[in-house]
Protein backbone atom coordinates (compact mmCIF):
# COMPACT_ATOMS: atom_id res chain seq x y z
CA UNK A 1 0.00 0.00 0.00
CA UNK A 2 2.82 2.39 0.85
CA UNK A 3 4.41 1.72 -2.52
CA UNK A 4 1.16 2.64 -4.25
CA UNK A 5 0.93 5.94 -2.37
CA UNK A 6 4.58 6.61 -3.12
CA UNK A 7 4.03 5.83 -6.81
CA UNK A 8 1.01 8.09 -6.92
CA UNK A 9 2.69 11.04 -5.20
CA UNK A 10 5.87 10.90 -7.24
CA UNK A 11 3.98 10.13 -10.45
CA UNK A 12 1.84 13.22 -9.83
CA UNK A 13 4.94 15.31 -9.18
CA UNK A 14 6.49 14.17 -12.47
CA UNK A 15 3.21 14.85 -14.23
CA UNK A 16 3.09 18.44 -13.00
CA UNK A 17 6.80 19.17 -13.49
CA UNK A 18 6.92 17.87 -17.07
CA UNK A 19 7.45 21.33 -18.56
CA UNK A 20 8.03 20.83 -22.28
CA UNK A 21 7.03 17.16 -22.39
CA UNK A 22 7.39 14.10 -20.21
CA UNK A 23 10.96 13.28 -21.24
CA UNK A 24 12.28 16.19 -19.16
CA UNK A 25 11.46 14.18 -16.01
CA UNK A 26 13.48 11.09 -16.99
CA UNK A 27 16.57 12.03 -15.00
CA UNK A 28 14.46 12.54 -11.88
CA UNK A 29 12.51 9.33 -12.46
CA UNK A 30 15.87 7.53 -12.66
CA UNK A 31 17.09 9.23 -9.49
CA UNK A 32 14.03 8.21 -7.51
CA UNK A 33 12.95 4.85 -8.98
CA UNK A 34 16.44 3.39 -9.44
CA UNK A 35 18.71 5.06 -6.91
CA UNK A 36 16.39 5.91 -4.01
CA UNK A 37 13.66 3.25 -4.11
CA UNK A 38 15.39 0.44 -6.04
CA UNK A 39 12.11 -0.39 -7.74
CA UNK A 40 14.01 -1.11 -10.95
CA UNK A 41 17.61 -1.56 -12.06
CA UNK A 42 19.58 0.70 -14.39
CA UNK A 43 19.13 -1.82 -17.19
CA UNK A 44 15.37 -2.00 -16.64
CA UNK A 45 15.13 1.79 -16.62
CA UNK A 46 16.63 2.22 -20.08
CA UNK A 47 14.73 -0.81 -21.37
CA UNK A 48 11.39 0.56 -20.14
CA UNK A 49 12.16 3.98 -21.58
CA UNK A 50 12.97 2.43 -24.98
CA UNK A 51 9.92 0.15 -25.01
CA UNK A 52 7.70 3.14 -24.22
CA UNK A 53 9.27 5.06 -27.13
CA UNK A 54 8.39 2.18 -29.45
CA UNK A 55 4.81 1.76 -28.17
CA UNK A 56 1.85 3.81 -29.45
CA UNK A 57 0.39 6.75 -27.58
CA UNK A 58 1.68 9.78 -25.68
CA UNK A 59 5.22 9.95 -24.34
CA UNK A 60 6.13 8.88 -20.85
CA UNK A 61 4.35 5.54 -20.60
CA UNK A 62 7.56 4.17 -19.07
CA UNK A 63 6.15 5.10 -15.66
CA UNK A 64 3.45 2.46 -16.19
CA UNK A 65 6.17 -0.17 -16.60
CA UNK A 66 7.97 1.11 -13.51
CA UNK A 67 4.71 0.87 -11.55
CA UNK A 68 4.19 -2.65 -12.88
CA UNK A 69 7.64 -3.66 -11.71
CA UNK A 70 7.28 -1.94 -8.33
CA UNK A 71 3.80 -3.16 -7.36
CA UNK A 72 2.27 -5.36 -10.06
CA UNK A 73 -0.90 -4.46 -11.93
CA UNK A 74 -2.21 -2.07 -9.19
CA UNK A 75 1.14 -0.31 -9.39
CA UNK A 76 0.91 0.01 -13.16
CA UNK A 77 -2.59 1.50 -12.98
CA UNK A 78 -1.67 3.84 -10.12
CA UNK A 79 1.40 5.11 -11.96
CA UNK A 80 -0.61 5.63 -15.16
CA UNK A 81 -3.32 7.58 -13.34
CA UNK A 82 -0.69 9.68 -11.57
CA UNK A 83 1.01 10.35 -14.90
CA UNK A 84 -2.10 11.61 -16.77
CA UNK A 85 -4.55 13.02 -14.24
CA UNK A 86 -2.64 15.90 -12.57
CA UNK A 87 -1.30 17.55 -15.74
CA UNK A 88 -4.66 17.17 -17.46
CA UNK A 89 -6.45 18.62 -14.44
CA UNK A 90 -4.06 21.57 -14.52
CA UNK A 91 -4.68 22.03 -18.25
CA UNK A 92 -8.40 21.91 -17.53
CA UNK A 93 -8.25 24.46 -14.73
CA UNK A 94 -5.78 27.02 -16.09
CA UNK A 95 -5.90 26.36 -19.86
CA UNK A 96 -8.67 28.86 -20.52
CA UNK A 97 -7.07 31.52 -18.36
CA UNK A 98 -3.61 31.11 -19.93
CA UNK A 99 -5.15 31.18 -23.39
CA UNK A 100 -6.89 34.50 -22.66
CA UNK A 101 -3.66 35.99 -21.30
CA UNK A 102 -1.39 34.53 -23.98
CA UNK A 103 -0.03 38.00 -24.77
CA UNK A 104 0.52 39.19 -21.21
CA UNK A 105 4.17 39.90 -20.32
CA UNK A 106 4.20 37.32 -17.53
CA UNK A 107 2.83 34.46 -19.62
CA UNK A 108 5.43 35.35 -22.27
CA UNK A 109 8.11 35.43 -19.57
CA UNK A 110 7.07 31.99 -18.30
CA UNK A 111 7.28 30.63 -21.82
CA UNK A 112 10.64 32.27 -22.55
CA UNK A 113 12.07 31.46 -19.13
CA UNK A 114 11.14 27.80 -19.17
CA UNK A 115 12.51 27.18 -22.67
CA UNK A 116 16.21 26.91 -21.63
CA UNK A 117 15.23 24.86 -18.55
CA UNK A 118 13.42 22.37 -20.78
CA UNK A 119 16.54 22.10 -22.94
CA UNK A 120 18.78 21.58 -19.90
CA UNK A 121 16.49 18.88 -18.48
CA UNK A 122 16.18 17.10 -21.83
CA UNK A 123 19.96 17.19 -22.22
CA UNK A 124 20.31 15.68 -18.74
CA UNK A 125 17.84 12.91 -19.62
CA UNK A 126 19.67 12.27 -22.89
CA UNK A 127 23.07 12.11 -21.20
CA UNK A 128 21.80 9.75 -18.52
CA UNK A 129 20.22 7.35 -20.99
CA UNK A 130 23.14 7.47 -23.42
CA UNK A 131 25.51 6.65 -20.55
CA UNK A 132 23.58 3.45 -19.80
CA UNK A 133 22.72 2.46 -23.37
CA UNK A 134 25.71 3.32 -25.53
CA UNK A 135 28.12 0.97 -23.83
CA UNK A 136 30.05 0.13 -27.00
CA UNK A 137 31.12 1.87 -30.19
CA UNK A 138 28.57 0.10 -32.39
CA UNK A 139 25.65 1.27 -30.23
CA UNK A 140 27.09 4.77 -30.23
CA UNK A 141 27.01 4.73 -34.03
CA UNK A 142 23.37 3.62 -34.05
CA UNK A 143 22.48 6.49 -31.70
CA UNK A 144 24.44 8.96 -33.84
CA UNK A 145 22.74 7.70 -37.00
CA UNK A 146 19.33 8.04 -35.34
CA UNK A 147 20.13 11.63 -34.30
CA UNK A 148 21.26 12.60 -37.80
CA UNK A 149 18.30 10.96 -39.55
CA UNK A 150 15.83 12.54 -37.12
CA UNK A 151 17.28 16.01 -37.62
CA UNK A 152 17.70 15.75 -41.40
CA UNK A 153 14.54 13.92 -42.49
CA UNK A 154 10.87 13.86 -41.63
CA UNK A 155 10.67 10.08 -41.39
CA UNK A 156 8.40 8.59 -38.75
CA UNK A 157 10.65 7.75 -35.75
CA UNK A 158 9.10 4.29 -35.71
CA UNK A 159 11.16 3.38 -38.79
CA UNK A 160 14.33 4.22 -36.87
CA UNK A 161 13.20 2.09 -33.95
CA UNK A 162 12.44 -0.78 -36.36
CA UNK A 163 15.74 -0.39 -38.21
CA UNK A 164 17.66 -0.32 -34.92
CA UNK A 165 15.88 -3.44 -33.68
CA UNK A 166 16.66 -5.33 -36.91
CA UNK A 167 20.29 -4.30 -36.67
CA UNK A 168 20.26 -5.58 -33.09
CA UNK A 169 19.17 -9.01 -34.29
CA UNK A 170 22.47 -9.38 -36.13
CA UNK A 171 24.17 -9.50 -32.74
CA UNK A 172 26.72 -6.81 -33.59
CA UNK A 173 25.50 -4.49 -30.85
CA UNK A 174 25.66 -6.80 -27.84
CA UNK B 1 -2.27 42.08 -18.34
CA UNK B 2 -3.02 42.78 -21.97
CA UNK B 3 -5.54 40.19 -23.03
CA UNK B 4 -6.40 40.25 -26.71
CA UNK B 5 -10.17 39.87 -26.86
CA UNK B 6 -10.33 39.63 -30.65
CA UNK B 7 -8.08 36.66 -30.87
CA UNK B 8 -9.10 34.75 -27.79
CA UNK B 9 -12.60 35.78 -26.91
CA UNK B 10 -14.10 32.57 -28.21
CA UNK B 11 -11.38 30.20 -27.17
CA UNK B 12 -13.16 28.88 -24.11
CA UNK B 13 -16.67 29.29 -25.39
CA UNK B 14 -18.80 26.19 -25.54
CA UNK B 15 -20.66 27.44 -28.56
CA UNK B 16 -19.95 25.55 -31.77
CA UNK B 17 -20.17 28.76 -33.80
CA UNK B 18 -16.57 29.52 -32.94
CA UNK B 19 -15.63 26.84 -35.44
CA UNK B 20 -16.81 29.07 -38.22
CA UNK B 21 -15.02 32.35 -37.58
CA UNK B 22 -12.48 32.23 -40.37
CA UNK B 23 -13.13 32.33 -44.10
CA UNK B 24 -11.28 29.09 -44.81
CA UNK B 25 -13.43 27.08 -42.42
CA UNK B 26 -15.44 24.19 -43.77
CA UNK B 27 -19.22 24.23 -43.22
CA UNK B 28 -19.91 24.02 -39.47
CA UNK B 29 -19.88 20.55 -38.01
CA UNK B 30 -22.09 19.54 -35.10
CA UNK B 31 -20.47 19.79 -31.67
CA UNK B 32 -18.95 16.36 -30.90
CA UNK B 33 -20.50 14.26 -28.16
CA UNK B 34 -18.49 12.77 -25.29
CA UNK B 35 -18.59 9.40 -27.01
CA UNK B 36 -17.24 10.91 -30.24
CA UNK B 37 -14.46 12.63 -28.31
CA UNK B 38 -13.50 9.39 -26.58
CA UNK B 39 -13.55 7.37 -29.82
CA UNK B 40 -11.64 10.00 -31.81
CA UNK B 41 -8.87 10.48 -29.25
CA UNK B 42 -8.90 6.73 -28.58
CA UNK B 43 -8.08 6.16 -32.25
CA UNK B 44 -5.30 8.73 -32.05
CA UNK B 45 -3.84 7.00 -28.99
CA UNK B 46 -4.03 3.56 -30.55
CA UNK B 47 -2.54 4.49 -33.92
CA UNK B 48 -0.15 7.24 -32.91
CA UNK B 49 3.20 5.55 -33.25
CA UNK B 50 6.31 7.68 -33.13
CA UNK B 51 4.83 10.98 -31.98
CA UNK B 52 1.10 11.36 -31.57
CA UNK B 53 0.78 15.02 -32.50
CA UNK B 54 0.65 14.61 -36.31
CA UNK B 55 -2.04 11.97 -35.90
CA UNK B 56 -4.02 14.25 -33.60
CA UNK B 57 -3.81 17.08 -36.14
CA UNK B 58 -4.99 14.78 -38.93
CA UNK B 59 -7.95 13.59 -36.84
CA UNK B 60 -9.03 16.99 -35.48
CA UNK B 61 -8.48 19.02 -38.67
CA UNK B 62 -8.70 16.72 -41.70
CA UNK B 63 -11.05 13.96 -40.64
CA UNK B 64 -13.43 15.38 -38.04
CA UNK B 65 -13.09 19.06 -39.01
CA UNK B 66 -13.54 20.17 -35.43
CA UNK B 67 -10.95 22.89 -36.01
CA UNK B 68 -9.29 24.39 -39.05
CA UNK B 69 -5.53 24.48 -39.52
CA UNK B 70 -5.13 27.93 -38.02
CA UNK B 71 -7.21 27.10 -34.93
CA UNK B 72 -5.21 23.94 -34.36
CA UNK B 73 -1.93 25.84 -34.75
CA UNK B 74 -3.15 28.40 -32.19
CA UNK B 75 -3.79 25.60 -29.72
CA UNK B 76 -0.21 24.33 -29.89
CA UNK B 77 1.70 26.99 -27.92
CA UNK B 78 -0.71 26.59 -25.01
CA UNK B 79 -0.46 22.78 -25.13
CA UNK B 80 3.33 23.08 -25.15
CA UNK B 81 3.44 25.54 -22.26
CA UNK B 82 1.34 23.35 -19.96
CA UNK B 83 3.11 20.35 -18.40
CA UNK B 84 2.58 16.86 -19.78
CA UNK B 85 2.33 15.50 -23.33
CA UNK B 86 1.08 18.10 -25.83
CA UNK B 87 -1.52 15.72 -27.21
CA UNK B 88 -2.99 15.08 -23.75
CA UNK B 89 -3.31 18.83 -23.21
CA UNK B 90 -4.98 19.22 -26.60
CA UNK B 91 -7.43 16.45 -25.65
CA UNK B 92 -8.18 18.22 -22.35
CA UNK B 93 -8.65 21.65 -23.88
CA UNK B 94 -10.81 20.47 -26.80
CA UNK B 95 -12.88 18.14 -24.61
CA UNK B 96 -13.51 21.03 -22.23
CA UNK B 97 -14.35 23.43 -25.04
CA UNK B 98 -16.90 21.09 -26.59
CA UNK B 99 -18.44 19.30 -23.61
CA UNK B 100 -17.07 20.72 -20.36
CA UNK B 101 -15.64 18.44 -17.64
CA UNK B 102 -17.21 15.28 -19.03
CA UNK B 103 -15.84 16.02 -22.48
CA UNK B 104 -12.33 16.60 -21.12
CA UNK B 105 -12.51 13.36 -19.15
CA UNK B 106 -13.81 11.41 -22.17
CA UNK B 107 -11.08 12.73 -24.47
CA UNK B 108 -8.20 12.09 -22.04
CA UNK B 109 -9.50 8.66 -20.97
CA UNK B 110 -9.97 7.72 -24.62
CA UNK B 111 -6.46 8.89 -25.47
CA UNK B 112 -4.79 6.80 -22.76
CA UNK B 113 -7.01 3.71 -22.94
CA UNK B 114 -5.22 1.68 -25.63
CA UNK B 115 -1.65 2.82 -24.88
CA UNK B 116 -2.09 1.78 -21.23
CA UNK B 117 -3.27 -1.71 -22.17
CA UNK B 118 -0.54 -2.10 -24.80
CA UNK B 119 2.27 -1.00 -22.48
CA UNK B 120 1.05 -3.28 -19.67
CA UNK B 121 1.00 -6.23 -22.10
CA UNK B 122 4.51 -5.26 -23.20
CA UNK B 123 5.50 -5.21 -19.52
CA UNK B 124 4.17 -8.72 -18.95
CA UNK B 125 5.85 -9.95 -22.13
CA UNK B 126 9.13 -8.40 -21.01
CA UNK B 127 8.85 -10.03 -17.58
CA UNK B 128 8.37 -13.40 -19.27
CA UNK B 129 10.71 -13.25 -22.30
CA UNK B 130 12.90 -10.24 -21.54
CA UNK B 131 16.01 -12.27 -20.78
CA UNK B 132 15.85 -14.52 -23.86
CA UNK B 133 18.66 -14.00 -26.41
CA UNK B 134 16.22 -12.92 -29.13
CA UNK B 135 14.72 -10.09 -27.04
CA UNK B 136 18.12 -9.07 -25.71
CA UNK B 137 19.41 -8.77 -29.28
CA UNK B 138 16.35 -6.81 -30.35
CA UNK B 139 16.77 -4.42 -27.41
CA UNK B 140 20.47 -3.94 -28.13
CA UNK B 141 19.42 -2.12 -31.31
CA UNK B 142 16.12 -0.64 -30.17
CA UNK B 143 17.65 1.14 -27.17
CA UNK B 144 20.37 3.10 -29.02
CA UNK B 145 17.82 4.19 -31.65
CA UNK B 146 15.36 5.36 -28.96
CA UNK B 147 18.23 7.22 -27.27
CA UNK B 148 18.98 9.01 -30.54
CA UNK B 149 15.39 10.28 -30.71
CA UNK B 150 15.66 12.04 -27.34
CA UNK B 151 19.06 13.49 -28.17
CA UNK B 152 17.67 14.81 -31.46
CA UNK B 153 14.77 16.48 -29.63
CA UNK B 154 17.22 18.11 -27.22
CA UNK B 155 19.38 19.40 -30.08
CA UNK B 156 16.39 20.69 -32.01
CA UNK B 157 15.15 22.67 -28.98
CA UNK B 158 18.68 23.86 -28.25
CA UNK B 159 18.92 25.18 -31.80
CA UNK B 160 15.63 27.04 -31.36
CA UNK B 161 16.83 28.81 -28.17
CA UNK B 162 17.60 32.49 -28.20
CA UNK B 163 21.37 33.02 -28.52
CA UNK B 164 21.76 35.03 -25.36
CA UNK B 165 24.19 34.50 -22.53
CA UNK B 166 21.50 34.32 -19.83
CA UNK B 167 19.40 31.80 -21.78
CA UNK B 168 22.39 29.55 -22.37
CA UNK B 169 23.49 29.94 -18.73
CA UNK B 170 20.10 28.72 -17.50
CA UNK B 171 20.21 25.73 -19.87
CA UNK B 172 23.73 24.84 -18.70
CA UNK B 173 22.88 25.35 -15.00
CA UNK B 174 19.84 23.08 -15.36
CA UNK B 175 21.93 20.39 -17.02
CA UNK B 176 24.60 20.58 -14.32
CA UNK B 177 22.07 20.53 -11.49
CA UNK B 178 20.12 17.65 -12.92
CA UNK B 179 22.80 15.42 -14.48
CA UNK B 180 26.13 16.28 -12.88
CA UNK B 181 24.91 16.99 -9.35
CA UNK B 182 21.89 14.66 -9.54
CA UNK B 183 19.62 17.12 -7.72
CA UNK B 184 15.87 16.40 -7.49
CA UNK B 185 13.81 17.93 -10.28
CA UNK B 186 11.63 19.78 -7.75
CA UNK B 187 14.68 21.63 -6.45
CA UNK B 188 16.19 22.35 -9.88
CA UNK B 189 12.87 23.68 -11.20
CA UNK B 190 11.96 25.42 -7.93
CA UNK B 191 15.21 27.40 -7.86
CA UNK B 192 16.07 27.95 -11.53
CA UNK B 193 12.48 28.23 -12.85
CA UNK B 194 11.51 31.47 -11.03
CA UNK B 195 14.97 32.98 -11.70
CA UNK B 196 14.69 32.23 -15.42
CA UNK B 197 11.16 33.59 -15.61
CA UNK B 198 12.09 36.83 -13.83
CA UNK B 199 15.17 37.18 -16.05
CA UNK B 200 13.03 36.70 -19.16
CA UNK B 201 10.51 39.24 -17.87
CA UNK B 202 13.17 41.84 -17.19
CA UNK B 203 14.95 41.39 -20.49
CA UNK B 204 11.63 41.72 -22.35
CA UNK B 205 11.00 44.97 -20.42
CA UNK B 206 14.42 46.34 -21.34
CA UNK B 207 13.97 45.57 -25.01
CA UNK B 208 10.49 47.00 -25.28
CA UNK B 209 9.09 49.01 -22.32
CA UNK B 210 5.56 48.00 -21.47
CA UNK B 211 2.87 50.60 -22.23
Amino acid sequence: MNTLIDLFLHGSLWSLLAVGGTNVTLADIHRYAVETRHWITDAQFVTFFSLAQAAPGPNGMAVTLIGLQAAGLPGALTATLAKCAPSSLLAYLVGGWVDRHERSPWVRAVRAGLAPITVGLLAASSALIAREVDINLARGFVTLAAVIVTLRTRWNPLWLIAAGSLLGLTGWLM
Amino acid sequence: MSADPDRHANSTSHVPDDLNTSPDTMPPVPRPTCRELAVAFGTVGATGFGGVLPWARRMVVDQRRWLNDREFAELLPLAQLLPGPNVANIATILGRRFRGPRGAFAAVAGLYFCPTIVIILIGFAYARWGQTPLVQHLLSGLMPAATGLVIATSLRLLGALERHWSTLTFAAATFIGSFVLGLPLLIVLGVLGPCAIVAAYRSARLQRPAP
